[in-house]
């Protein structure tokens, strides 16, 4: 658990952050979401001790990190930094394996562990001979994350990892780390100024604004009319149909409706397709029922209209 | 003043009080050329001493108590210490002690040179991280060497051992230092002359542009003293068998294998920075150049000249230093100019002849520097609207 | 690392093999030289080349090995703490040393040294330090600060810090400070005869105060072809270290 209490940070006449306090469970993966310059960055750094707080506390475990061996902290935390920050001089192989490399991890468990991590993060096992300067942002962004995720921290700080991805790849990478988070259950911290990253990743979300916490909640949380306007306004007023795309059809689909034919009007979706996709194709086919198919492209089931309306937000619209 | 300048400047402060406190300020000689006995300052200047280390303290206080308003007060009193040392040594040698012997010499100790140190350091601290930090330095240094310049016309430093020395020479002197300086100068016009145009030329075609560079290089390698060998051989060959250029006063020696050695060593910077500057011009900017129907002529002349002019302007203040410092060798073959009195003086063993030959040259390439990075510096302001 | 082209071997190699045999063999270029120039009258006095050789590079190799541990000692200190507020000092006075002429300094110098080796040693030193301690800052300090934030981020410490990732990054432009150094040094070495240095220097001022070409260039081609070498082999070591990421 990571925990920032009344935390202030100035930077000369600068008040980055005041008064902060933010509490991350345990296997969360918490987004912290905000316009450029109110202070993410500034939270990240405080967490791995890269800079100290003008005052208040941050306790990891409930340990000051003022009392861990500042060195220990931060090769128990993977870090992706903003600007990347690969080494120019080692290659792709040597950037992921520095921190196994300082824990004096064996020749084999590192091999290992950077085929594993290739994999995992989509990128071609020879790669590893790559110099930084041969690969693309992208490629960069996703050798920064496995570079994080290298020594198997159980906390992971990622300041805006997937910035400077083309949106297609940014998605598959979204989607993947959600599955490897969901699987490996680490706690997160993920900056980012994208509002639909934001909604796909985040099991909370926390809005702020310059130095600020705004707002505090469940990606559902948000969809309901108390927030103050700031938050609102930076969310956007199509929110609700964004926090959409965090369901799969297969999520609501119907399997009985499959035998009343005369509901449907020919058109399909993929059963792992987002409901906002789905909600899309209605929309611009003017239909309100879709039947749905798996991989196999055999039909499965489906949804209509109503289900969306009827079971999406069931929770929160009370 | 920042604190990381701090610890800079008390250092400096620090050196000050050591040096009057510990080192000799005049070395006493019964004669030109023997070695004599070293004088501290606390002998030199009685209680002026005490005034003086009173005054770097006030600056360790001024730093310490830190004030934006400070940096003005630490400046002038750096002054006023300079000042009072060149006031209380121009009393102190007039004193009898120092003209009981006639051929007595009295000349400059090393806390005097000490007091340099100390005082850069304390203004380096001073100005650290302020944007005109270089400008105040400047200003600072010439006021400096003002002031000891109007002290040495004064006559009050008249008894010191290198004035001396300068009085039974004044006219070489000034001959040489307009020698010196003119070689010098032209030299480095000759440079530009050749060295823009093969920059342009290179930056067309970068054909050629690694053969040259590296020819160019090869002259900066060599030796200075042994191109100055290599090129006198060739010259007095032909000036032996060619009568023309023997009237015309080229040959072996003297001033003409000195200004070719120079030229060569001023081509480089002149021709690489050129290269840079023009390099350093977005593509684009050309483009919308001539997309608004500008000849190539023009491009040249009213974009990328202008453009690149403050790089251009770094290679010859490189080229015009470093001009001054290669000079020195033309008096080795009879080319004139200060060094001329720098090896009279090492021939001799008179160390404030060679002063006396060194201590205008480090004045006129630190003058030179001044000038062009000024010139720069508001080129950049005045012309292409940049603050730095 | 970037592959270098087989020429610049070549040339290195082909230049130390002149610069040997201009010393051990001078009488092959002697004669050469002896029908072009047609020198009035020249000194045939055999001296050892290799001699003067041995006393040339022997200075320029204690002096420089003096200058360049120093220098790094000093630069990598200013990474640290304590040492970081000289840093900027440093660097202005290596720039500024930098622009006082060699001679000067050398000259300078007799009045407290005396002449001959100790001067020449003590103006090599201060000439081959200035450019090692300027490049290597300067190469510290072309390190992007996210490279160095990304380090520090990961649980180096200070140590790890400078020798895995700023000395690795730093190191062409130390390299080119070393070249700057050595070749300036060969120089000073050279003009060191000036104030009573023997090396080439010597045979070259001798030469010219006695208007014998020869010995001039008994001087002058040894020593151009030394600094040449060394120059080339110091062009294809930066090259080697030179990461195309920070180059282009
Ligand atoms: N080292 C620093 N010195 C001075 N000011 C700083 C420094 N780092 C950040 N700031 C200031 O602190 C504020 C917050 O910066 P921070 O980097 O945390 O913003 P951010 O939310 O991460 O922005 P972005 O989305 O653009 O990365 C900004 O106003 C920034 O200018
Ligand atoms: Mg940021």
């Amino acid at each position: 658990m990571i925990e920032l209490k009344n935390v202030t940070k100035k930077y000369n006449d600068i008040t980055a952050l005041k008064n902060f306090s933010l509490q991350i469970p345990e296997g969360i993966l918490q987004v912290l979401l905000g316009p450029s310059g109110c202070g993410k960055s500034t939270v990240i750094k405080l967490i791995n001790h890269l800079i100290e707080p003008t005052s208040g506390e941050i306790y990891i475990n409930n340990k000051n990190i003022n009392e861990f061996n500042l060195i220990n902290l931060r090769r128990g935390i993977g870090y992706v930094i903003q600007s990347i920050g690969l080494f120019p001089h080692y290659n792709v192989y040597e950037n992921i394996v520095i921190v196994p490399r300082l824990l004096k991890w064996t020749k084999n468990d590192i091999d290992r562990r950077v085929d594993y991590l290739l994999d995992l993060v989509g990128l071609n096992r020879n790669y590893k001979k790559k110099y930084p300067f041969e690969l693309s942002g992208g490629e960069g962004q996703r050798v920064g994350v496995a570079r994080a995720l290298a020594a198997d921290p159980p906390i992971l700080l990622m300041d805006e990892p997937f910035g400077s991805v083309d949106p297609l790849n940014r998605e598959r990478l979204q989607k993947e780390f959600y599955r490897i988070q969901r699987e490996l259950k680490k706690t997160v911290l993920f900056v980012t100024h994208d509002v639909e990253e934001a909604i796909r990743l985040a099991d909370n979300i926390a809005v702020m604004k310059p130095g600020q916490l705004a707002s505090l909640g469940s990606p559902w949380d948000f969809v309901t009319d108390d927030k103050e306007d700031y938050v609102k306004e930076f969310l956007g007023s199509e929110y609700t149909l964004k926090l959409l795309t965090r369901f799969m059809v297969q999520d609501i689909l119907v399997q009985e409706k499959i035998k009343s034919k005369g509901y449907i009007h020919g058109f399909q979706v993929k059963k792992e397709n987002t409901l906002s996709s789905a909600l899309s194709l209605m929309i611009s086919k003017g239909i309100d029922s879709l039947e749905v198919i798996d991989e196999q492209e055999k039909i499965v089931g489906s949804i209509t209209f109503e289900d969306i309306l009827k079971n999406v937000f069931r929770d929160t619209r009370k | 003043m920042p604190d990381s300048g701090k610890k800079i400047s008390i250092l400096g402060a620090f050196i000050l009080i050591l040096s009057f406190l510990l080192l000799s300020f005049a070395e006493y000689r019964p004669n030109r050329v023997l070695s004599g006995t070293n004088i501290g300052a606390r002998e030199l200047f009685g209680s002026g001493c005490f005034l003086l280390i009173f005054l770097s303290i006030l600056i360790i206080f001024l730093i310490i108590t830190n004030h934006k308003g400070h940096k003005l007060i630490i400046t002038v009193t750096s002054l006023l210490i300079m000042g009072l040392v060149l006031y209380l040594f121009g009393i102190a040698i007039e004193k009898e002690t120092f003209n009981i012997i006639p051929n007595g010499r009295i000349s400059l100790g090393i806390g005097f040179w000490a007091i340099f140190l100390g005082m850069e350091m304390v203004m380096s601290g001073c100005f650290k991280g302020d944007k005109k930090c270089i400008l105040y330095r400047r200003v600072f240094y010439t006021i400096l060497f003002l002031m000891v310049f109007v002290f040495l016309l004064s006559g009050h430093l008249n008894n010191l051992s290198i004035m001396k020395e300068f009085f039974n020479r004044s006219n070489t002197f000034f001959r040489q230092i307009r020698r010196h300086f003119s070689l010098s100068l032209f030299s480095v016009i000759a440079g530009l002359i050749i060295g823009i145009p093969i920059g342009v030329l290179i930056y067309k075609e970068r054909k050629m542009k690694s053969t040259i560079l590296f020819l160019i290089n090869l002259g900066q390698t060599i030796p200075t003293l042994s191109l100055l060998g290599i090129i006198m051989v060739p010259l007095s060959l032909l000036s032996q068998q060619n009568k023309f250029l023997k009237d015309m006063g080229i040959s072996g020696v003297g001033f003409t294998p000195a200004f070719i050695v120079l030229v060569i060593y001023a081509l480089f910077p002149v021709v690489h920075n050129t290269i840079a500057g023009l390099k350093m011009i977005d593509y684009e900017l050309l483009e919308t150049a001539a997309g608004l129907g500008m000849k190539n002529n023009t491009i040249f002349w009213k974009i990328q000249l202008p453009l690149s002019l403050p790089i251009i302007l770094g290679g010859i203040r490189i080229a015009i230093t470093q001009s001054i410092g290669n000079t020195i060798l033309a008096g080795l073959i009879g080319g004139g100019g200060l060094g001329s009195i720098i090896f009279l003086g090492l021939a001799q063993a008179a160390p404030d002849l060679i002063l006396l030959g060194v201590i205008p040259l480090i004045a006129m390439a630190f003058l030179m520097d001044s000038v062009i990075s000024f010139l720069i510096f508001y080129y950049k302001k005045r012309y292409l609207g940049l603050a730095e | 690392m970037k592959k270098i082209k087989q020429p610049f071997f070549i040339v290195t190699a082909l230049l130390f093999a002149f610069f040997l045999i201009s010393i051990l063999r001078f009488d092959i270029i002697e004669n050469v030289l002896v029908l072009l120039v047609k020198p009035k009258s020249f000194f045939l006095a055999r001296v050892s080349l290799v001699e003067i050789a041995k006393q040339h590079i022997f200075i320029v190799i204690i002096s420089s090995s003096l200058s360049i541990i120093i220098a790094l000692t000093i630069a990598i200190l200013t990474r640290f703490p304590f040492m970081s507020d000289f840093e900027e000092f440093l660097l202005g006075l290596a720039t500024f040393g930098q622009t006082i002429p060699t001679v000067a300094i050398l000259a300078l110098l007799v009045p407290f040294l005396g002449y001959g080796f100790k001067p020449a040693l003590f103006a090599l030193f201060v000439y081959g330090f200035l450019p090692v301690l300027r490049n290597t800052i300067e190469g510290f300090n072309t390190i992007p600060e996210e490279i160095r934030e990304s380090a520090r981020a990961m649980g180096m410490n200070r140590f790890q810090i400078i020798t895995r990732v700023e000395l690795p990054l730093a190191l062409p432009a130390i390299l080119a400070g070393i070249r700057i150094s050595l070749i300036l040094n060969i120089s000073v070495a050279t003009i060191g005869a000036t104030v009573g240095l023997s090396g080439f220097g010597t045979l070259i001022v001798n030469g010219i105060r006695g208007d014998d070409t020869i010995m001039i260039l008994k001087g002058a081609i040894p020593v151009s072809l030394l600094a040449l070498a060394v120059e080339s082999l110091f062009i294809i070591l930066e090259k080697r270290f030179r990461l195309s990421a920070i180059s282009e």
